[in-house]
């Protein structure tokens, strides 16, 4: 009891109070829990998720915590690889859309001009148009798989780190004295990433905690649709596709469960994103 | 301050430039990809004359077999969209893809609809409730379901509602739009609407039913934007001086809310016009869960036979109407926004 | 005299995360039936939080901690939020300082006062529109104003149109808080004379809250002056002019300027009121007081009468 005591006492001089760090610690801990789910996959379960245990469309039993799908396989291990197939599309998506997205803002913000004028009015146009449409599109066109989905979605991304980048960029010239700097003779890439990237982060990683959210909606989105991973490969989307077909017959264990852990992990992202906003900008104590 | 005719010039001419960006991005999209449609749609083992009438169609060859260079086949892109013509369908009798769309659409746009009314129901409700019980655990109840309830994703909201209600209890269909040979007569092509006009009421409550679980689904997921959206500016507004004067007077509760939300509903208007890109993209998900026969499922179905032209047509027509939808919106808030009127 | 209002030991405080505001602390007064009662205070003397405790309109983190608040026999303090707003408007009427935001600006402001009169009383919308026109007569508001939007009147007609609500349903007492000081010098003669006019037509009583002690003295009976959540003294006005007691009251008398005198040092009370989170052990003058004692820095001296009808909360009286 009185271990619980000390810990709880010093959880609080490290943790800031406020709504807004109870959201980022809850989906913090829910994020973590389903990246510990997808690395250690293979200790969880002893089922491959893409081979029959030879029962199909069995309901949860102490064997197969989740039931097994048409085909057979254990749903428990589909759930538990699928994490790893959501984590491993949505990461390599998101490494492109910053790669493409983050510098093009910075160089836009920074030297403006007429580079800055087009770029921002095609960022602009695809930013208005729904990411998922965009997203369907080119998956339509370029097939199917996880590296082909991850792709699709990455481009319908750019744009929110472009604006997100190029936003922050303006606003910090604003401050750091530029021209003081170049007289020192600092060049411009030093400058950038020396002293506005830094500058960058925090707005950064809450637009990107709730982009990755959005990310994990579009490959489900896309899997339900048919355009994302193929079969066999353990998706969480693609499940919920193939188990709607047995839903009048009552089987609701096949899609329960990875409806659940889509929402699961959309929610932690959501909390880290939505909680880092209040902390950083915290909105005017308004009485009514 | 610019006045409204120059606001709504400038305005409207910058659509043009979006819409053009973004065709060409639909253009490079299908046409410069990796991905060979050819072979997509007719394998790899295809007879040459039919890889060459696939072609000819495509817009790849001209009539004489030589191969139209991408700038032409992108002047003939846009000339075409100018003159309404999205392509023809490369399959089922090649019907014009802008006549398929047009039919499919308003099954969309009632669903839409619905689902907008939804959404901004419980929003509001919600919202004007969480600002009222400031600070209480409902309102933090609240301003968590604003959070959440963009991720509860819509194809599993959708199967939830559809295991209950339709298998568990079996009082509201699952799938379609309304009972076969129910269809009111096509006014509209909004069901609801043409029934009422019809007096076609057995088909008008045939509609509603099939309505129900959909609008539903697609309400509640977009409704946690509102619902924030109305909780922050009612917060504003029930800071203010005259909300106190008016609590002085003895105004019941009920009334000081609705001043209250008057006052605060500027800020909600502009939202509900940002929402229309959400409001599709649901819808398409929402089509694909309920077997809607809308837009969204005659897209994934063409994405599914190959049949290309009529996709690229459809996204053509996807951004076309969500930048002159943007467009609309934008002009109607200049016109009510209060800094212009006074 | 028949009392209408009565407050006794009345404690108002604000539970903020740095500390507990007591912005009403202790405070006793009455309101005898048609008599005008001027409260005076610095800002942050907690005087409009008074005002809004006898509304129970106190927002929150603000709590009536203690005491009762007695109108017509009736504690308030007892009655729940219900009773309240049939309370509100009917029997007790209120001014605010800025009728610029204190009147819906998406309202008009003769439907206003309509509104207020159909939630009170059971009278058809015409009724009540006739009702609303002949009020607005009496207060000087021309008739081309009824269908005004609070932002097309002038600040001195805007204070009319709150005077026409807060009578119109022939409350006992009204409380005005600040009524002029958004408004220009005459506009303030104008407003503080419909408001005399009125009490006397109707036989109302009036609690103004004010900052300045000159406009207390030309019209009101009695006049309570408060200082950091205190009433330090309180009497009538004849006895507070040429009787002034408590030391704060005699800067205060002393800083009215005199127009009659052609040259004058302004006179000022030096130093600042004490932050209502951190009061002082003793008396809350003490830090400005010139008359003070050693006494007065360890305990508050409690508020006693002195002569009759005049209370003072001084040890230099005791």
């Amino acid at each position: 009891m009185e271990i619980i005591n000390f810990f709880n006492k010093l959880l609080r001089k490290i943790v800031p109070h406020g709504s807004g760090a109870k959201l980022v610690i809850i989906g913090f801990s829910i994020v973590i829990l389903i990246i510990f789910i997808a690395i250690f996959a293979p200790f969880l379960t002893s089922y491959s998720p893409t081979k029959s245990v030879g029962l199909s469309l069995q309901p949860p039993s102490l064997k197969h915590l989740m039931g097994t799908n048409r085909l057979g396989y254990d749903m428990f291990s589909r759930i538990v690889y699928g994490a790893r197939t959501i984590l491993i599309v949505v990461i390599l998506s998101t490494i492109i859309s910053l790669s493409i997205g983050l510098p093009l803002g910075l160089l836009s913000g920074y030297y403006g001009g007429i580079i800055d004028r087009i770029l921002s009015i095609i960022m602009d146009s695809i930013y208005a148009f729904p990411g998922l449409i965009l997203a369907i599109a080119v998956a339509a066109v370029i097939g199917p798989g996880v590296i082909n989905t991850a792709l699709a979605i990455a481009i319908v991304y750019v744009p929110t780190y472009y604006r997100m980048a190029r936003g922050q960029t303006f606003s910090i010239r604003e401050q750091l004295y530029i021209e003081a700097m170049k007289a020192i003779g600092a060049k411009d890439r030093t400058i950038m990433i020396k002293h506005i990237l830094p500058n960058l982060l925090p707005t950064m990683t809450i637009v990107f905690s709730l982009s990755v959210a959005d990310t994990i909606l579009t490959e489900a989105s896309l899997s339900f649709l048919g355009l994302g991973v193929t079969a066999p490969t353990p998706d969480w989307g693609y499940d919920l596709r193939a188990g709607k077909e047995f839903l009048p017959a009552g089987y609701w264990w096949l899609i329960t469960f990875p409806g659940l852990f889509i929402i699961l992990l959309t929610i932690g992202f959501s909390f880290i994103g939505e909680g880092l906003n209040e902390i950083l900008n915290p909105r005017m104590k308004v009485r009514p | 301050m610019v006045s409204l005719r120059i606001y709504i010039a400038t305005r409207a001419l910058l659509t043009i430039p979006t819409i053009i960006i973004l065709l060409t991005i639909v253009f490079a999209i299908m046409r410069i990809l990796p991905g060979d449609p050819v072979t997509a749609i007719v394998g790899m083992k295809a007879p040459p004359e039919q890889i060459q009438e696939l072609k000819k169609e495509l817009g790849l060859i001209d009539e004489f077999g030589k191969p139209i260079p991408l700038y032409i086949q992108y002047l003939n892109y846009f000339s075409g969209i100018i003159k309404g013509d999205f392509g023809k369908s490369l399959i089922w009798g090649k019907r014009p893809v802008i006549i398929e769309i047009l039919e499919h659409f308003p099954a969309t746009i009632e669903l839409s609809i619905m689902g907008f009314i939804v959404s901004l129901l419980i929003g509001l409700i919600s919202g004007v409730y969480s600002a009222h019980k400031y600070s209480s655990w409902m309102d933090s109840t609240i301003r968590i379901y604003g959070i959440i309830s963009y991720a509860l994703f819509i194809p599993w909201i959708g199967m939830l509602f559809q295991m209950f209600f339709g298998v568990q209890l079996k009082i509201l269909p699952v799938a379609g739009r309304i009972d076969p040979g129910m269809e009111p007569q096509q006014i509209t092509g909004l069901f609801l609407l043409d029934s009422i006009i019809t007096s076609n009421w057995p088909s008008f409550i045939s509609s509603l039913k099939h309505l129900i679980l959909p609008s539903i689904t697609l309400g509640i997921v977009l409704s946690g934007i509102f619902t924030r959206l109305t909780r922050g500016a009612m917060l504003e507004v029930l800071s203010q001086d005259f909300i106190i004067a008016a609590k002085a007077r003895g105004l019941p509760n009920r009334k000081i809310l609705l001043h209250a939300l008057k006052n605060a509903f500027i800020p909600i208007l502009t939202m509900m016009g940002l929402q229309f890109a959400l409001l599709l993209t649901g819808a398409i998900l929402t089509e694909t869960t309920f077997s809607w026969p809308g837009i969204g499922t005659f897209l994934m179905e063409r994405i599914n036979y190959r049949d290309y032209t009529t996709v690229q047509g459809t996204v053509v027509f996807f951004a076309i109407i969500i930048s002159l939808v943007s467009l609309i919106v934008d002009l109607i808030y200049a016109y009510i926004d209060p800094r212009i009127r006074y | 005299m028949e009392k209408i209002l009565s407050i006794e030991k009345l404690k108002t405080y604000y539970q903020t995360l740095s500390g507990t505001i007591k912005a009403v602390d202790n405070v006793t007064l009455h309101v005898c039936k048609g008599e005008f009662l001027g409260i005076v205070g610095e800002s942050g003397s907690g005087k409009s939080t008074l005002g809004l405790s006898i509304l129970k309109l106190v927002p929150p983190p603000g709590r009536i901690i203690d005491g009762k608040i007695i109108l017509n026999g009736i504690n308030i303090i007892e009655l729940n939020e219900k009773e309240m707003q049939k309370i509100r408007g009917k029997k007790i009427g209120m001014i605010f300082q800025d009728p610029m935001t204190s009147l819906n600006p998406l309202q008009k402001v003769g439907e206003q006062l309509i509104e207020t009169l159909i939630v009170h009383e059971k009278i058809s919308k015409k009724e009540a529109k006739e009702k609303a026109e002949s009020l607005f007569e009496k207060v000087g508001i021309p008739k081309e104003r009824f269908n005004d939007y609070p932002h097309q009147l002038s600040g001195g007609m805007r204070q009319r149109v709150m005077i026409a609500i807060a009578i119109s349903l022939n409350p006992d007492i009204i409380i005005a808080d600040e009524p002029t000081t958004a408004l220009d010098v005459i506009v303030q003669a104008h407003i503080l004379d419909l408001l005399k006019n009125l009490m006397e037509t109707y036989n109302l009583s009036i609690i103004l809250i004010t900052h300045d002690l000159s406009i207390v003295l030309e019209r009101c009976h009695k006049v309570a002056v408060m200082y950091a959540g205190n009433i330090v003294e309180y009497t009538d006005i004849y006895k507070i002019y040429e009787k002034p007691l408590h030391p704060y009251t005699i800067g205060l008398l002393q800083s009215i300027p005199n127009i009659k005198l052609d040259e004058q040092k302004i006179n000022f009370i030096p130093g600042n009121p004490p932050d209502l989170i951190n009061l002082p052990k003793g008396c809350r003058f003490f830090p400005r007081c010139i008359k003070r004692m050693e006494k007065c820095k360890e305990i508050n001296p409690e508020l006693i009468e002195i002569d009759k009808e005049h209370f003072v909360r001084c040890f230099l009286y005791e």
